[in-house]
Order: structure tokens, then C-alpha cells, then sequence
């Protein structure tokens, strides 16, 4: 017989708590962010849309960074460098919903994922997420980010039912 | 072995203003759409300065992680979180895992973070978190 507590069981009903090494998600692409010219403090950064990442399809179930350390080229074109985790330590990803309102804040050196000892970012939004109006933005650049850098996001995510 | 899922989240930070003294408080900064009393707090991340540079708000994040203590209220006043070390409420320092709370509304402005040790902090740096919440229903 297993025991579980009630609060266990509302963390686990009410999608706040997760097993780790679970089931992540049905499916998982990579999405870049090249830079045209250096990234400057302060502006927003918008992801190209993606109707596959539209929380009308698909709901997103994680986010990792990943870093120069996990992969050295970033497979843009031209290449690019993904981020290292001091160029990460400076800045944000911004996750939006239709009304751009922002659903979390997330830092962008903590969705490293073998800088978590492994674990993965877990998320669920209970709004619609439109993949557009989610940015990055940087608050510091003392490590400047140039156009040989792009920032890689690996994003699991699973099909909405309808 | 359990992890959280980021539903919402939100920065926070605590401000060292006026002098950095050790036993001293220092208290969050206000956030409009979190004070309402409309959130459950679920969870709770720090972030040292190597995850975090700088904060949304601009301020430079505190060098140090080892000298500082978390106390977070609750609406009704209650400390049910008293002085637990930031160093402890850090993910890269528990394996990934990210300090799941018991849900609760809470009084942002009146949690606060506590100087033990002086070393490293410098006036007008800040300790930085994410909160971790949902919406009252």
C-alpha cells in the first residue's frame, strides 16, 4: 500500500510538482535566436513565431538552455556560438500570453540544464502561451553578445487535446 | 524524488539600502500585482551571482550567498519561513531541486532577508529570487 499525504497529492493534481527523470514530454525541438548586430541592454528580443510552440497546438512541458559547454555550435547559418553561462548570467526569457502578459520570468543561466545536476525545467501555464510575444532580455552585457552568438532553446512540449 | 513545475513566476528582490549591518532586515520590494493578496505561493528559487548578474530592475545581484538568511510572512502574519540560509534555497546547491513550499498567501512586502555576515555585500546590491506561484481561484 503507498501512503501519500494530501498535500502530495494536491501538488501532483494541480500540475505544481513533477517526479524528476518522469515523463517529459511528447516531443522536444530546438529554436535559435541569431543576433543581426550586438544585443544592447534593455531590448526585447522577440522568438520567431512558431505554430508548432502555440499553446493552441502544443502546451510547452520544459525549457533548456543550451550552452557552449553542452554544444559548441549553435547549427544556424551561418553557425553561431550558443551563449556561454556568463553571457546567460546577464540575461532573461520572458514567457507571454496573448495579451503579452508575462507568465514567468525566467533567468536564462538557470534553464542550463547540466548546471541543475541534470534536472530538467519543468512547466506548465494554465494560459495560453503564444510563442511570439515570449523575448529575451538582457540587464547587463559585461560580457558582450555578438553576431557570431545565437541563443538555442530545446523546448519539450505535448500535443493539446481538443 | 519530486521537482516543481513553473506555472507562474515572478522576480523578486530585497534591496541593501541605507547601511549593510549584520541582524539587519531588509524587506521586499513591492510588486502591485503581488500585493493583492491574489497569489499561492508554491515555491521558492535565489539566485547568486554567477546565475544572475543583474536584476530586471537593473540593480547588481549580491556577490556572496553564505552571509544572508530568508524569512518569508504570510498574510497572516506568520513567519513560516524563518532565517533558512539563501545558500539553501539555491538550485544549483540541492542537486537541481527547486524549494517546494506548503501553497500559501503571502505578504511580500513584509518577508525579508537578514545580513549574518557582512563580507562581500556591498549598499544598494540586491538578494534575487523567483517566486514561484498560481492564482487564487
Amino acid at each position: 500500500m503507498r501512503i501519500i499525504s494530501p498535500l502530495i497529492e494536491y501538488l501532483f493534481a494541480s500540475k505544481k510538482m513533477k517526479q524528476v527523470g518522469s515523463y517529459e514530454g511528447a516531443y522536444t525541438k530546438s529554436v535559435y535566436l541569431p543576433f543581426t548586430s550586438n544585443a544592447t541592454l534593455g531590448q526585447q528580443y522577440y522568438l520567431q513565431p512558431d505554430e508548432v510552440l502555440d499553446s493552441v497546438n502544443n502546451f510547452i512541458t520544459g525549457i533548456e538552455l543550451v550552452d557552449s559547454s553542452t554544444n559548441a555550435t549553435a547549427p544556424t547559418v551561418p553557425t553561431t556560438d550558443p551563449l556561454t553561462p556568463g553571457q546567460a548570467s546577464q540575461g532573461y526569457l520572458y514567457i507571454c500570453n496573448l495579451n503579452r502578459e508575462i507568465l514567468a520570468a525566467l533567468p536564462l543561466y538557470t534553464l542550463i540544464r547540466r548546471l541543475n545536476a541534470g534536472k530538467p525545467n519543468y512547466l506548465y501555464f494554465d494560459e495560453p502561451v503564444v510563442w511570439q510575444n515570449c523575448f529575451i532580455q538582457f540587464e547587463s552585457l559585461g560580457t558582450a553578445i555578438t553576431t557570431a552568438h545565437s541563443v538555442w532553446l530545446r523546448v519539450t512540449y505535448s500535443p493539446t487535446e481538443k | 524524488m519530486n521537482n516543481l513545475i513553473i506555472k507562474r513566476s515572478q522576480q523578486i528582490e530585497f534591496r541593501l539600502t541605507g547601511s549593510i549591518a549584520a541582524g539587519k532586515r531588509y524587506f521586499a520590494t513591492d510588486i502591485p500585482n503581488l500585493s493583492r493578496n491574489n497569489i499561492v505561493v508554491y515555491g521558492i528559487e535565489f539566485f547568486s551571482a554567477t546565475q544572475e548578474a543583474t536584476t530586471p530592475t537593473g540593480n547588481t545581484v549580491v556577490g556572496t550567498t553564505t552571509g544572508i538568511t530568508v524569512t518569508l510572512r504570510d498574510n497572516k502574519k506568520q513567519e513560516f519561513m524563518y532565517q533558512v540560509p539563501m545558500y539553501t534555497l539555491i538550485r544549483a546547491n540541492n542537486a537541481g531541486l527547486i524549494v517546494l513550499l506548503k501553497p500559501r498567501i503571502i505578504n511580500l512586502t513584509d518577508c525579508y532577508v537578514q545580513i549574518t555576515n557582512t563580507t562581500g555585500l556591498n549598499l544598494n546590491e540586491s538578494v534575487a529570487a523567483n517566486l514561484y506561484y498560481d492564482l487564487v481561484d
